[in-house]
């Protein structure tokens, strides 16, 4: 749920999420970016240009590594200041997106979820190939893992009962 | 109201959000629990010792509201499963970073606060002025509560 205020600029209190895997609002995300463009509007020019690759990514869905790398970047020049927006938006994709690892092109690819954890793309591409290579003898096998990130289907979200 | 029937169906309403308000209480007590295990780190006297406190009040907090779910004529939610389906809150699975625990919570603490808001309301509306009582009291704490953890964040 998104809680304006007029009187209350501080990002960190005029909006809050309730999103769970099942309850997870497609919008959630972008309102938290938009919000971050709102605090950032007098400030640093490369930051800014940064939230609005973010903003047009998430709008358009079709380059989700570009949104993670942009995401990161993001992370590492905002999170001591924004800290909670951060944890929101990591939560938020966390919900939103998956990632397809396959041994290679023409093999079949299992699903796993992201977990955004750590701070770079290699990152989190390094503990994506662990996780695979853990969980399935095939990928263990395998030195050269294909990785494919993608937004989840949309599931039906479970009706609150104080809706 | 005036006609027993009617102000059994207004109880039996905000006896249902009441058991919501609930089984969010008991899931961020819970949570709360699990945080105040597992944090570690520079803040963890101050977070260990913080997160206990809140536990505590939750837990008396959670009484609180099932007893007057019982005064109202309806049986209270029970049960960590039936408690955990209803609440549907996000979990955190440790370890995880100190600050990461402090934002759950903050989020869990909304979500409570949230549901409380619709629940007072409601009782507002139909002139329960007990419960809405009860439930300004649970929302001032979760406030300050939020409050707090936000503080830490900043």
């Amino acid at each position: 749920m998104m809680i304006w205020s007029d009187t209350n600029t501080d990002p960190e209190t005029f909006y809050s999420c309730h999103c769970t895997s099942t309850t997870c609002r497609e919008r959630c995300g972008h309102e938290i970016v938009d919000v971050l463009l709102h605090e950032q509007a007098d400030k640093d020019p490369a930051v800014i240009d940064a939230l609005l690759d973010l903003k047009f990514a998430l709008t358009h869905r079709n380059d989700v590594e570009e949104i993670l790398r942009v995401f990161c970047q993001l992370r590492g020049r905002l999170e001591k200041r924004y800290y909670l927006a951060f944890y929101r938006l990591r939560r938020w994709l966390e919900n939103q997106l998956e990632v397809r690892v396959s041994p290679g092109r023409g093999y079949a690819s299992q699903v796993f979820p992201i977990n955004l954890e750590a701070r770079t793309f290699a990152g989190i591409t390094g503990s994506i190939r662990a996780a695979a290579q853990e969980s399935n003898a095939v990928f263990s096998q395998s030195d050269s893992l294909m990785i494919e990130f993608d937004f989840r289907t949309p599931s039906a979200a479970s009706p609150s009962l104080l809706a | 109201m005036t006609d027993s029937k009617g102000k059994t169906q207004t109880h039996s309403r905000i006896a249902e959000g009441l058991n919501q308000v609930l089984a969010d209480t008991y899931a961020v007590m819970a949570l709360t629990h699990h945080a105040h295990w597992n944090v570690e780190g520079d803040g963890f006297f101050a977070l260990h010792a913080a997160f206990e406190e809140q536990y505590t009040n939750l837990f008396q907090a959670s009484d609180e509201i099932a007893e007057r779910v019982r005064t109202l004529g309806a049986y209270a939610s029970g049960g960590l499963k039936t408690l955990a389906k209803l609440a549907d809150m996000a979990e955190l699975e440790a370890p995880v970073p100190q600050k990461d625990y402090v934002a759950a919570l903050v989020e869990a603490n909304e979500k409570v606060a949230a549901n409380i808001r619709k629940v007072k309301e409601l009782a507002s509306k139909e002139g329960d002025t007990e419960t809405e009582d009860m439930l300004v009291a649970r929302l001032q704490y979760h406030e300050k509560t939020l409050w707090m953890l936000k503080s830490y964040l900043k």
